[in-house]
């Protein structure tokens, strides 16, 4: 540990939907750190929880979801905070308002980049013309000088003649442009941290090449931080420093990029991994993994991937391991939530019985109302 | 599948030749009926189309996997549905089993059509939400009166849905009820229904989770074993296009710029969009970071492409016209001006400050340096425009790469299998093929 505070910290966030069928647990008791200038991933299958989670720290979520716990620390503030009092859970008295959360944090200090570009521009309105509104409200600057910064940005994250450009509408933007454009108001307060929902998941790999570059660049530049979101490991790989894995609800891995590749702790982690096509090399056989993530409705006993995963054994259905430490790692430790380090979880993983293929297939079924994609 | 004009493995199954589709811009809908007019037809109205797909020729081997890829809108769709005739082609053939599809017709159409299927690329989308799976599965089997009665096909569709991996229990769910995974599942059952002997996958996975990616292309490739298929495989993830693949074509704004085994292609790509899409993939391994390179630009609108090649615009490899005998580093630098200037992507202070930022080290002469200090001093004056024309008809279009279409066979290294890339950096190479 280097002893000054992280720039955000969020410790067992917890997000619900409500809905008619029950109670969904999006996100399921998260923690997890980000330092100034970092770039740490959010990586996960469909449904995991990534955008519940990001939204969260903003506190973006809208009915039937809520925070039911939790909290979140962005530079000595409480952006979230629950505290147990008289038995029920209760908002803390330093938890910001929704108004200076409004006001004061969300663009100026963090900036959100949807995973829809088009949810995020407004049709009807120019492009430029919103992202110069945009400054105007947020820098608190006359018009004439918030069109001049507007063009400004938009050439700096690389739109083709931006003056020319600046009055045209969102559908006559291309998929990358519209996301270079949200980058663009993202950056234009200046924020010292970016979420960015999967903003490059629906572009093509070229287009994707160049939005990475030019984050990386911008980062250089102005040293901001990023929550990149995503599920795809290549661009993790790319541009993260640190990674969390999640699972159904949870961070079931938590590592610097290279730890997370070449010193893999989760059996979930490692499968992902190994499902993957590579473009660099020939893989003959994929090995992926068995059935389908479960609802978050009601998730599995024990360890939630135990019906999926090649290495359980019995305890894996009684025992619910948290995400602890398990190794050493650059500055913060190596973090997984799986039963086989004994040495921290003390399950008795090692003396239990394996579950066999049947029983677990068998799990997976009741679990999966619609049967699962499990191969025979 | 045991029909008289049954074809051998690795004899061509499918030959596309020349396979052209133009949309007029008053709607899809009219685009078919090009096919009727004369060649040749007014100007005016070519203009207005968009060529979506231009003379497109490759051949498919029985039993074999053809990857195509290509980014978003160059083409890939409607390349698949004009080959299985869901659009009438501008221009072309098609040749199943060495018929022409243009000329059987009725009867004959209708059984060969049997043995292609397609499975579409958005599977949400593809499934009637009404129909039960069953259902779903047997339409094609009733449509071609086959199976039998209705008891057989509901037989032979169970056996369908175990075979793609899928409960038979699940015979009366509807689409909905079952994960994206799953429905591309029921779209491959279907396909199957009818035993073709050719699939055409329009992104059969694009949409799924990797883990579930996974277990489809798995079964896909356990399908094809089984039941001796051949796929056109379509995807723009060049992952999933290496796993999957015996050969590889490479599509770029309507046409075929690379074809090639798949080893050959990946491990000796010879044109210069190929190698760029390679490059920008980022590799999921943090050790191999900051070996991407990136391919600068947007593609150009299929209304009105570039002359010559197409990748012209953005290649970074494009060739000096000779007439200036410009030297590698002085051309590169021209080159660099000129995307500037066309996306006005710098303030133009004074000449001195423009010539210190994009010729500092090297320094045309002769007549490309009057035509550079002409353009520097048109930005210096605020005329973009005639500083970006003037370099654009000065040097790009007078490269080789803006007169002429290329295409040409080069050397294979890997494998035994013909290497084609439409490229004029192999002028010297072999045989121009046309
Ligand atoms: N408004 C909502 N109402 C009910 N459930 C919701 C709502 N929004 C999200 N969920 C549920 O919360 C869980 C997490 O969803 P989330 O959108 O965070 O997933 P994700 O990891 O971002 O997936 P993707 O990769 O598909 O974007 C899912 O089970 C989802 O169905
Ligand atoms: N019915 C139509 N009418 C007019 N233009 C069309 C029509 N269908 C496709 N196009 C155009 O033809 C070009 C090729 O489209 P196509 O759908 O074949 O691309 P694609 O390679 O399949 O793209 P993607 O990867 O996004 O699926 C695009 O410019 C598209 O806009
Ligand atoms: S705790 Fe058990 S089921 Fe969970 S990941 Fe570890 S081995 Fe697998
Ligand atoms: S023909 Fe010219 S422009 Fe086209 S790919 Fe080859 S070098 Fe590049
Ligand atoms: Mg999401
Ligand atoms: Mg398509």
């Amino acid at each position: 540990m280097n002893g000054t505070d992280p720039l955000l910290e969020v410790r067992d966030l917890k997000t619900q939907f409500f809905t008619a069928e029950g109670t969904v647990r999006a996100v399921d008791g998260i923690s997890f750190t980000v330092e100034e200038g970092e770039i740490v991933g959010i990586v996960g299958e469909s449904g995991a929880g990534k955008s519940v989670a990001a939204s969260s720290i903003l506190r973006l979520i809208e009915n039937p979801g809520e925070i039911v716990g939790g909290e979140v620390r962005y530079r000595g503030e409480t952006l979230v905070g629950f505290e147990q009092r008289d038995g029920e859970l209760r908002e803390r008295d330093d938890m910001l308002s929704n108004e200076a959360v409004r006001k004061r944090i969300r663009g100026r200090e963090i900036a959100i980049i949807f995973q829809d570009p088009m949810e995020s521009l407004n049709p009807v309105f120019t492009v430029g013309g919103q992202l110069r509104e945009f400054i105007e409200i947020n820098r608190d600057l006359p018009e004439s000088e918030a069109r001049e910064e507007a063009v400004d940005m938009l050439r700096e994250v690389g739109i083709p003649e931006p003056v020319k450009r600046f009055d045209d509408y969102p559908h006559q933007f291309s998929g990358g442009m519209r996301q270079r454009v949200l980058i663009a108001m993202a950056l234009a307060c200046e924020p010292s941290l970016i979420i960015a929902d999967e903003p490059t998941t629906a572009l093509d790999v070229t287009v994707e090449g160049q939005i990475l570059d030019l984050v990386e660049d911008l980062q250089q530049k102005y040293g901001t931080s990023f929550i990149w979101v995503t599920h795809d490991m290549g661009v993790v790989a790319e541009i993260c420093d640190r990674v969390n894995v999640m699972y159904l609800g949870e961070i079931v891995e938590q590592a610097s990029v290279d730890d997370l590749f070449h010193e893999t702790k989760h059996p979930y982690t490692a499968a992902l991994l190994d499902s993957m096509p590579r473009p660099d090399e020939t893989v003959e056989e994929l090995n992926p993994i068995e059935g389908v993530m479960p609802e978050a409705i009601n998730p599995p006993s024990g360890c939630r991937f135990h019906p999926r995963c090649p290495d359980a054994r019995e305890v894996c259905v009684n025992v619910h391991p948290e995400n602890r430490a398990v190794a050493e790692g650059e500055i913060h430790p190596h973090r997984a939530a799986c039963l086989q380090h004994e040495e921290v979880f003390r399950a008795g993983y090692w003396g239990s019985q394996p579950l066999d293929d049947a029983e677990r297939a068998q799990r997976h079924r009741e679990l999966t109302a619609d049967g699962g994609g499990a191969d025979e | 599948m045991s029909d008289a004009d049954d074809v051998a493995f690795g004899d061509t199954l499918l030959s596309v030749d020349g396979l052209t589709k133009h949309f007029t811009d008053d709607g899809g809908f009219l685009g078919g009926l090009t096919i009727d007019m004369d060649d040749g037809f007014s100007v005016a109205y070519d203009r207005d189309s968009v060529r979506a797909v231009e003379e497109v020729s490759f051949d498919i081997r029985k039993g074999e996997t053809l990857g195509l890829v290509g980014e978003s809108g160059c083409g890939k769709s409607t390349l698949a549905r004009t080959i299985l005739r869901l659009l009438e082609p501008t221009d072309g053939n098609v040749y199943f089993k060495g018929r022409n599809l243009a000329e059987i017709g009725g009867e004959e159409l209708r059984s060969q059509r049997k043995d292609m299927q397609m499975i579409f690329q958005d599977p949400q989308s593809s499934l009637d939400p009404r129909m039960k799976v069953g259902r779903i599965v047997e339409e094609p089997m009733k449509a071609h009166g086959l199976y039998g009665d209705a008891e057989g096909r509901e037989e032979r569709a169970k056996e369908l849905l175990e075979k793609v991996g899928l409960d038979p229990q699940h015979y009366n769910r509807y689409p909905h009820a079952f994960s994206g995974g799953q429905r591309q599942r029921v779209n491959l059952a279907r396909a199957l229904s009818v035993n073709p002997d050719f699939i055409v996958c329009d992104e059969p996975v694009s949409a799924l989770d990797v883990s579930i990616q996974a277990q489809v292309l798995n079964t896909m490739n356990e399908l094809q074993a089984e039941f001796g298929l051949t796929y056109l495989f379509i995807a723009h993830d060049l992952s999933v296009i290496r796993h999957i693949s015996d050969r590889v074509a490479v599509m770029y704004l309507g046409q075929l710029v690379e074809l090639a085994d798949k080893e050959e292609l990946f491990e000796n790509p010879q044109h210069p969009y190929t190698r760029a899409l390679l490059s920008s993939i980022p590799v999921p391994d943090p050790r191999a970071k900051g070996t991407r390179g990136v391919l600068e630009g947007d593609v150009p609108s299929p209304i009105d492409p570039p002359s010559g090649c197409r990748f012209r615009t953005r290649c970074p490899e494009l060739i000096a016209p000779p007439e200036y005998d410009l030297t590698p580093a002085e051309w590169e630098n021209i080159r660099t001006f000129t995307r500037a200037v066309d996306r006005r992507a710098f303030e133009a202070a004074s000449v001195d400050a423009v010539r210190e930022r994009f010729f500092d080290d090297a320094v045309p002469y002769g007549e490309a340096g009057t035509v550079v200090d002409e353009a520097i001093g048109l930005v210096c004056t605020d005329d973009w425009e005639s500083a970006a024309t003037l370099l654009r008809e000065r040097f790009a279009e007078q490269s080789i790469c803006a007169r002429e279409e290329p295409a040409y066979e080069v050397p294979t290294e890997h494998g035994d299998s013909r290497h084609f890339a439409a490229c004029h950096l192999h002028k010297t190479d072999l045989d121009e093929v046309h």
